[in-house]
């Protein structure tokens, strides 16, 4: 029967096309979701029965089936908001935005046209008319839509690298090049420019540039300003959605803050991992690390023997005095998950502390091969080595590790240090030398300009 | 699902299409799906029960090959089971032999074939150069290698070839990456995955669902496997370089990118860059995707990688490639410039139309036979649908793109090509002319659901030429191409079987002629890089190439 759902809703989404047409509120009688989600669907549904005529109704339900990417839903209700409030121009907006998703993009770029009728001056209803007149072929009519946003918006990027695609597009790679590289210098983090540059390095033949570029922003995602939007994704009511926010509370060091929510979902998902993923950090960054301790050893308890758990347990254990249980944790970890970096990452920290240098360094050489690529991992693997009797594998390392993190006045240090036990003097200096020119504390370098000075004077017998 | 509901979704699928500006007369549909039919009663099991773990949701691969020896396609089918289970209460791969018109019988329990392994793919070769098919099937754990004896029965080599290779292997194909006259063996790797450390994942509905590989964040290395004769093979991934990067790895094709004389590999991997093994003809393998402009779409962005098809797709002598993604992402069609690529979907006309379905199998078809490649896609989610298209919220319809002469592609209504729209969790897609009519078929396997075979029937289909291209020893000669002469046009098809998804497909050569009813001047650029000339042949028949029967060109 949901089939059928799935036929009417195309239908009806295209009938929606037209302000003339008088709206169905979509069916969602056997959408399956979590109950906090059909809780939202049915309020804002409901709200639209109570008021047919009301155009806000029908944006705000919108709202809801596109936060939680029902896009045949959301198109059909937004089609009832522009028509009971033709002159919205965020519901022309989102109802363009959702035939686009929906691969119409004719109607898509209609239903914006009347967009930017109602409201001219927001810039993401251009670039995003650029982006589909692009992948509809009409590189002319991109061209001035992403113009007209670089106009409106000239600091966001958005309009810049479309114009930056439509030169491509015409194989002037030059002309895409010199806007891409403006628009990184404004803002270096821009990794869709960054991937385009990378392409564009290529087209001119800078093959090398290319490739470091492109190896930089592989895993980059297009990031727009786009107020709309954002309104849109603030109404996710679904797990992942509630997590997602509370991560970016807790990255920006509001853990303290979101902890009595998140207390609320581990009570409902006790032994759920993305949460306890959550959770965790938020405890510790509100110093509540006996707290953290508790939900970790509860999800245990409940049966939940998962990698993700000893590891934290593996954090927060040694902090609090109980040093070989935390060790303990960690070696579970890696037993129920080799592939993991983070498990061998820690179980070596942890077999470091422990003075079991050679299995330390084991464990940290396959966080390594794992992808852990961290200056931390590098500098106590150099430690373990070094201490383990391997000097030389120590400072071989060091040396591949500072090839990729050249920007680390830590590693110098270390390895610093490395070539002055090997009785390398030259090299020690070589390499404090760097350490110093990129900035590492200046009370740390002077204990290892002595440690250098040492061995030298060993070295000549004195 | 019933009938008045399959009409109005097909009625709406359409309109969708056309953007709800009506059509003309209906369209005629290009296949029949005949399975059940035709004997295969093949229904793969994925072992999903209560849980959501990440094989389940990739598994159900499938070859197209001649098992007996008898000139016809067989069908092998790779069965999953719950990965949970001890291999022997697992259900069992099976093979179907084909009596030439292609009815099917199930011959597993003679045959020896029946492998219990968590089974992914499976590639074909002839790895012992007998002159008959040999199977490899990767699976979750030790991959299986079962030796041909000439008869459709089956010998397990795996222990004494050594190539059980333990990681979770997903497509794999044979080729000669040394060019010392026998198949080698590439073997692509998933990702490094412990039931144990098995997350839980939602979805946007906040239900329980399958996660993304990305959040394992343990990619795999792939395997390369030098065959050193007398049935054995030598791991040589680390010393050629294969081993050195990793990816989350699930289709493959074997082609030479450069034309250098040597075949590459490219691997699709899903969430990460594409690798392109550049073959340096030293044993040595190097990726070069980055470089080559194929790690990543055309904005710069890697994208999940599924299945991979290659083929010379404007006819302008080197091989082009296509890699199917996920749904919200769109087809990457690589076309190749002198050993460097540019995506073209966009302008090819497959962005829009592939970004809202999940592709799996694909592959490169001349269909309807007009001299034009066409393009199948078999489809199905990777997380559940909140709004499903059938009972199973996985299940999506395929999508059949038409190659017009401008290059550009339309899609093929009714969608999927059948009368009746067909919705599946598609996986393999394996092609050949499965009731030797001279039309190539489409061997579909599906999640948790009955195997399709989709029987060619293209209204008015152009004429056809194929060729079973074979060494001298009878092997089919993986790596060479035919070339041949179609008016103005010259076309190159290559003999291939490793591509599409966890498949192997028919390595016999198709050409569709259009209304030409010769094909001219037909050449056979061996993987070696010696040509020979094998002159004119009349449409209607599949010729045989044997090396050493041509003229040979001078080098």
């Amino acid at each position: 029967m949901r089939a059928g759902i799935l036929a009417t809703l195309i239908a009806t989404g295209c009938s929606n096309a037209t302000p003339g047409a008088e709206p169905a509120i979509p069916d969602t009688s056997t959408v399956r979701a979590a109950p906090e989600v059909l809780e939202l669907f049915d309020e804002r549904t409901a709200q639209v029965r109570r008021a047919p005529r009301d155009g806000a109704s029908w944006l705000a339900l919108g709202m809801a089936y596109d936060s939680h990417q029902l896009f045949h839903m959301a198109e059909a209700a937004y089609g009832g908001a522009v028509h009971n409030a033709p002159d919205e121009p965020r519901a022309w907006y989102h109802l363009a935005r959702m035939r686009a998703e929906l691969g119409l993009l004719e109607e898509a770029l209609e239903a914006m046209a009347r967009s930017i009728e109602l409201e001219e001056d927001y810039a993401p209803s251009h670039w995003r008319t650029g982006f589909w007149s692009l992948d509809l072929g009409r590189r002319d009519e991109a061209e001035r839509a992403f113009t007209r946003a670089t106009e409106l918006a000239p600091e966001d990027g958005a309009g810049h690298v479309g114009l930056a695609r439509v030169a491509l597009e015409r194989g002037a790679s030059e002309v895409a090049v010199a806007r891409l590289e403006a628009v990184l210098e404004r803002d270096p983090r821009n990794g869709y420019a960054r991937q385009l540059l990378g392409r564009a390095y290529k087209d001119v033949g800078r093959t090398e540039e290319a490739v470091a570029e492109l190896e930089m922003a592989q895993h980059a995602r297009p990031i727009w300003n786009d107020s709309w939007l954002l309104e849109i994704q603030r109404e996710g009511t679904s797990l992942l959605d509630r997590l997602e926010r509370i991560r970016a509370e807790v990255r920006a060091g509001r853990g303290a803050g979101a902890l009595e929510v998140l207390e609320e979902i581990r009570r409902e998902n006790p032994t759920n991992i993305a949460v306890l993923s959550t959770l965790t950090p938020a405890l510790v960054q509100s110093g509540r690390i006996d707290r953290a301790i508790e939900v970790n050893e509860e999800a245990l308890r409940l049966g939940r023997d998962h990698t993700r758990v000893h590891l934290n347990l593996a954090l927060l254990l040694p902090q609090k005095g109980a040093f070989d249980l935390g060790l303990e944790h960690a070696r579970r970890a890696v037993e129920l998950n080799p592939a993991s970096a983070d498990a061998h990452l820690q179980h070596g920290r942890l077999l470091f502390e422990a003075g079991r240098n050679e299995e330390a360094a084991g464990e940290l050489e396959r966080a390594l091969d794992r992808g852990n690529d961290r200056v931390s991992t590098h500098v106590t693997l150099a430690r373990a080595r070094a201490l383990a009797g391997a000097p030389e594998q120590a400072a071989r390392g060091l040396e591949l590790a500072v090839s990729s993190h050249a920007e680390s006045g830590e590693l110098f240090a270390v390895l610093a240090t490395v070539r002055a036990e090997l009785s390398d003097i030259d090299g020690a200096w070589e390499a404090w030398r760097s350490s110093s020119r990129l900035g590492y504390p200046r009370s740390l370098l002077e204990g290892i300009a002595d440690r250098i000075r040492e061995a030298e004077a060993r070295g000549r017998g004195e | 699902m019933n009938a008045r509901l399959t009409t109005v979704l097909a009625c709406a699928a359409a309109a969708a299409m056309l953007s709800c500006k009506g059509g003309d007369s209906p369209p005629r549909p290009w296949f029949e799906e005949e399975a059940a039919a035709s004997g295969l009663d093949f229904v793969h099991d994925s072992g999903h029960r209560d849980l959501f773990l990440m094989p389940e949701v990739v598994s159900g691969g499938a070859a197209l090959f001649d098992a007996d020896g008898d000139g016809d396609l067989d069908a092998y089918l790779v069965q999953s089971g719950r990965v949970v289970d001890a291999p022997e209460l697992r259900p069992e791969n099976r093979l179907y032999l084909n009596d030439g018109s292609g009815r099917f019988k199930d011959t597993t329990a003679e045959s020896g074939t029946g492998d219990r392994g968590y089974g992914m793919g499976v590639a074909c070769g002839d790895v012992d150069d007998d002159g008959d098919t040999d199977l490899y099937v990767t699976n979750l754990g030790p991959n299986t290698l079962f030796t041909n004896l000439g008869d459709a029965r089956f010998h397990d080599a795996t222990a004494s070839s050594g190539t059980g290779d333990g990681s979770w292997g997903s497509s794999a194909a044979f080729f000669d990456h040394d060019l010392d006259g026998d198949l080698d063996l590439f073997v692509v790797n998933y990702i490094e995955w412990y039931v144990t450390a098995e997350l839980d994942c939602r979805d946007m509905m906040g239900l329980a669902d399958y996660c993304s590989p990305l959040n394992y964040d343990a990619p795999a290395a792939d395997v390369l496997y030098e065959n050193v004769g007398r049935g054995r093979f030598r791991d040589v991934s680390a010393a050629s370089g294969v081993g050195s990067e990793r990816g989350n790895g699930l289709g493959v094709a074997v082609f030479d990118h450069d034309d250098d004389g040597f075949p590459d590999v490219f691997v699709a991997n899903d969430g990460e860059p594409d690798h392109l093994w550049r073959n340096g003809g030293d044993g040595a393998f190097a990726n070069v995707a980055l470089a080559a402009g194929c790690a990543l779409d055309h904005e710069g962005a890697a994208k999940a990688g599924m299945g991979v098809s290659v083929a010379d797709v404007d006819d302008d002598g080197d091989t082009d490639l296509i890699v199917c993604n996920r749904n919200r992402e769109s087809d990457s069609f690589f076309v190749n410039d002198g050993g460097s690529f540019r995506d073209r979907g966009s302008s090819a006309g497959l962005r829009v139309v592939s970004r809202s379905f999940t592709r799996f199998g694909l592959g490169w078809v001349d269909f309807d036979q007009d001299g034009r490649l066409d393009l199948y896609e078999a489809n199905g989610r990777v997380e559940r649908q909140s709004i499903p298209y059938a009972d199973d919220p996985f299940a999506e319809p395929n999508l059949v793109l038409a190659g017009r002469p401008d290059g550009t592609f339309v899609e093929v209504l009714p969608r999927g090509g059948t009368r009746e729209p067909v919705s599946a969790t598609s996986r393999a897609a394996a092609f050949g002319d499965v009731d030797g009519d001279g039309a190539v078929d489409v061997l579909v396997v599906n999640r948790d659901g009955p195997v399709h075979l989709f029987i060619n029937r293209v209204p008015d289909r152009g004429h056809w030429a194929a060729f079973r291209v074979l060494e001298a020893s009878g092997r089919d000669a993986l790596g060479a191409s035919v070339l041949a002469s179609l008016g103005e046009r010259t076309l190159r098809r290559d003999v291939r079987a490793a591509s599409s998804y966890l498949a192997s497909n028919d390595p016999r050569v198709h050409f569709g002629l259009g209304r030409a009813r010769r094909i001219e001047g037909v050449r056979v650029r061996w993987a070696d890089g010696a040509v020979e000339r094998f002159g004119d042949f009349d449409e209607g028949s599949v010729h045989e190439l044997r090396r050493g029967n041509g003229d040979r060109e001078a080098p």
